[in-house]
């Protein structure tokens, strides 16, 4: 008996099929919102995830930037919506950090497994 | 959509409607004794009015007067009460009895409205940090 059962809890998942097979990733990602120049991408794959998470955090990065140079070169005198910006960034940019690690955590797992 | 980064929106609202304040209040304080102005007459105490504004207009639960807002200010208005009269005849701006109207503006007041704009402002970044507490602190639970 698996511990889940053991614990009187479902052995599968609601959200996955019957018989362990995954259901189709929820469509995080969408078609058309990968990085351009990126190529043919499974739009919900593995990679495409990475991807999306990278993308956008680089875009928010970006905007940051942009707004920290207008603030520095005194074209906008907006304190607050820079620092916002530049949290934005930060947070963004730890959420792809996260993302990323546990996509190759997963990647190891497959990495070490016995055939 | 509501999100961590709709809290963040909804703060710098409130930064900016009270860095506006400040700025009337800054406006209050500087023109204490200005006698005179483009319109004529002495400077007319201001005063920011704000306005809720819808942050996500057409989404079901956060529209309507129960949803959450931004601060808009809509609009900056002078404050209608009457000067203070001050015998002054030698001042350019007396009027024929020798009476000159200062500005109704009242310093004490206004350092009242500056401290509350400060801490308004001050509440809003703290809300801010906790926001940010609460992003860091989700993504603690990918660890």
């Amino acid at each position: 008996m698996s511990p889940l059962e053991a614990a009187g809890l479902p052995l599968y998942a609601p959200h996955l099929g019957r018989e362990g097979e995954l259901a189709p990733v929820p469509d995080v990602v969408g078609p058309g919102k990968a990085a351009p120049g990126v190529g043919n991408v499974d739009p919900t794959g593995f990679e495409a995830l990475v991807k999306d998470a990278v993308v956008k955090a680089n875009d928010q990065v970006n905007r940051a930037d942009h707004a920290s140079r207008e603030f520095a070169a005194g074209r906008v005198d907006d304190i607050h919506g820079t620092m916002l910006e530049l949290s934005k960034a930060d947070i963004e940019l730890r959420f792809a950090g996260n993302v990323r690690n546990k996509v190759i955590d997963a990647f190891y797992e497959l990495w070490r497994m016995q055939i | 959509m509501l999100g961590v980064f709709s809290a963040l929106e909804i703060s710098a609202s409130g930064l900016g409607a009270e860095r506006v304040r400040m700025n009337t209040i800054a406006s209050n304080l500087a023109n204490v004794h200005t006698t005179r102005t483009a319109e004529g007459g002495p400077y007319k105490r201001l005063d920011p009015v704000f306005e809720a504004q819808g942050l996500a207009p057409g989404g079901e639960l956060y529209s309507g007067e129960n949803g959450v807002s931004l601060v808009n200010v809509s609009r900056i208005q002078a404050d209608a009460r009457p000067g203070t009269l001050v015998f002054e005849p030698g001042n350019p701006d007396a009027n024929a009895q020798g009476y000159v109207e200062y500005p109704n503006v009242n310093a004490v007041e206004e350092m009242v409205n500056m401290i509350t704009a400060s801490r308004a402002y001050e509440a809003g970044v703290t809300s801010i940090e906790s926001v940010k507490q609460m992003a860091h602190s989700a993504l603690q639970i990918g660890r």
